[in-house]
């Protein structure tokens, strides 16, 4: 018996390529034979059991295929056609609103893929998806197999690596708060309301505080563009798009974080939580989607939207010591959750029951 | 998911009280809308590609490169069309059984170029990372150097100063 792990894309440090990566580590470590199939490989990936799609081999009865559902897959049929046991892994879909205005290629994507999850609604004998959140969007897509939550598996041994000393000298003990938000510059992210409150912050409360949006970004990109010139509009100074960094850069970035905001409107996970969360950065989060599964009680949650409420609230998790260190225990406290011993026992739990051994 | 009980942090009354010292303060809730900026044109920037080096914007495009530099020349043919569906996927199919002596070869040439190219900017990447990583250890080693040198000529300013008190105290006697 194999596992086949399968995914479109396998790339470097996202969550769902970090994902497989480490499913496929679990696996081999427990003595399974396992494998993973992808269109588009990063080639950093060159130690592992890697295959490219077009080497596909149709997988025996007693094989179980994997597939991470995040995005649409022109090549899903083979999982259709395929004879043996089928888990999907379902990270979520980014709903198509958020890209109309902005991306067309990810908005057809993500429409073509949300639809094929309805299809594929029949195709798979046992789910497992990152959140609760997750779960329920199955269920309401018509998915009647059963359905476990598994959290992603974080490599939180990376986070150990030293970081950029450079960063931290330019910005770490200087007067003004450090304010963090970590994840790819895409419209659900909502990089618009965190830089909004963040005016506001800087207007009302530490007019020497700096904003650092860290994560990916192409210079073409709508999107980006529009938050750069909405930075210029409103004239506030000291946001920084770091764009594609190194990861001793990101390191960094946590380091010297004083506060971490979210304000994302749709997250299947949030591995950025777990992150801040790591290196003791208090979280300020928008409630919406799986955000309330993964962060609990580790942050303040908001409900709404109000920026001068959300500026207030900043000022009071940099300023007060005692919050800053209640959040800080629950952090810790809440990632013990998130271990990776404890994922993988879960993994091993539920994919040998589902293979009934 | 277990929860160790620790102290419990009451949201609603920590935001009451900002409410409460935003009424105070008078401090405005008014911010520019976001939907006011208008949406940029599709258009690259004139800037985009060009100009001076961008650390940045090489690893942008040598992400792009790693993830996408194998063109494939098989792809799952289907239509969704009803009935004539099967029929127009069974042509497609056939089309491109005939034409696959012509295509392959091409993609295969292809994809050697691409692969080349990838190789080639991955060694400038990993020269532009060594050097990023030689000249911060450099500057720190300059740092250190520094220091020793202050230090240096801080205690060859103390000897000498301890030099001349010695030559005038041994005049005087």
């Amino acid at each position: 018996m194999k596992f086949i792990q399968m995914l479109p894309t396998l790339s470097y440090g996202d969550a769902v390529g970090n994902d497989t990566i480490a499913i496929q580590h679990a696996l081999l470590d427990r003595g399974y034979e396992a494998v993973i199939y992808a269109e588009l490989i990063d080639r950093r990936f060159e130690n592992e059991n890697i295959k490219s799609i077009e080497d596909w081999v149709s997988p025996k009865k007693d094989d179980v295929i994997i597939y991470h559902l995040s995005i649409g897959w022109k090549n899903i049929d083979l999982i259709r056609k395929a004879k043996c046991k089928k888990i999907a892994i379902y990270h979520n879909i980014t709903p198509t609103v958020f890209n109309e205005n902005y991306d067309v290629n990810a908005y057809k994507s993500c429409k073509y893929g949300l639809e094929e999850v309805k299809k594929m609604s029949d195709v798979f004998d046992y789910c497992l998806a990152d959140s609760e959140f997750n779960k329920q969007d199955l269920l309401s897509l018509g998915y009647t197999c059963p359905i476990d939550v598994l959290p992603v598996m974080v490599a939180f041994d990376d986070y150990k690596k030293k970081p950029a000393q450079s960063i931290i000298k330019k910005y770490s003990g200087k007067s003004g708060a450090n304010i963090l938000f970590v994840g790819r510059v895409a419209p659900n992210k909502k990089h618009e309301d965190i830089i909004a409150a963040f005016s506001l912050y800087k207007k009302y409360y530490d007019k020497n505080a700096r904003l650092f949006l860290i994560g990916n970004y192409a210079k073409r990109d709508i999107y980006f563009r529009r938050l750069r010139d909405y930075v210029k509009s409103l004239d506030v100074q000291d946001v920084y798009f770091s764009g594609h960094i190194k990861f001793h850069d990101i390191l960094a970035y946590y380091s010297i974080a004083d506060l971490f905001v979210c304000m994302s409107e749709h997250e299947g996970f949030c591995v950025p939580l777990l992150e801040a969360m790591y290196f003791e950065v208090p979280i300020i989060a928008y409630d919406s989607t799986a955000i309330p599964d993964t962060l609990g009680d580790a942050g303040v949650l908001v409900k709404e939207k109000n920026y001068a409420e959300i500026a207030g609230l900043m000022n009071r998790l940099i300023t007060d010591q005692n919050l800053r260190k209640t959040l800080i225990d629950k952090e810790q406290e809440r990632l013990k959750n998130f271990n990776n011993e404890k994922i993988r026992n879960m993994l091993y739990q539920y994919i040998e029951k589902f293979i009934g051994k | 998911m277990e929860q160790k009980q620790t102290s419990e942090i009451d949201v609603v009354k920590i935001m009451e009280s900002i409410r409460e010292e935003i009424k105070e303060k008078g401090l405005e809730n008014e911010v520019l809308p976001f939907e006011s900026i208008p949406l940029p044109n599709q258009t690259f920037d004139i800037d985009d590609g060009i100009g001076p080096f961008s650390s940045e914007d090489f690893m942008d495009a040598n992400m792009y490169l790693n993830q996408f530099y194998s063109v494939s020349v098989w792809h799952q043919i289907r239509s969704t069309k009803p009935v004539i569906g099967p029929v127009l996927t069974f042509f497609k199919k056939v089309n491109r059984k005939l034409i696959r002596f012509f295509i392959e070869p091409i993609v295969e040439d292809q994809n050697n170029v691409n692969i080349n190219v990838t190789k080639s900017l991955n060694q400038i990447r990993n020269y532009i990372l060594e050097k990023d990583n030689n000249e911060t250890d450099e500057e720190e080693q300059l740092k250190q150097l520094s220091l020793k040198v202050e230090e240096l000529l801080t205690r060859v300013k103390d000897l000498e100063d301890e030099n001349n008190k010695l030559k005038s105290n041994s005049s005087v006697k």
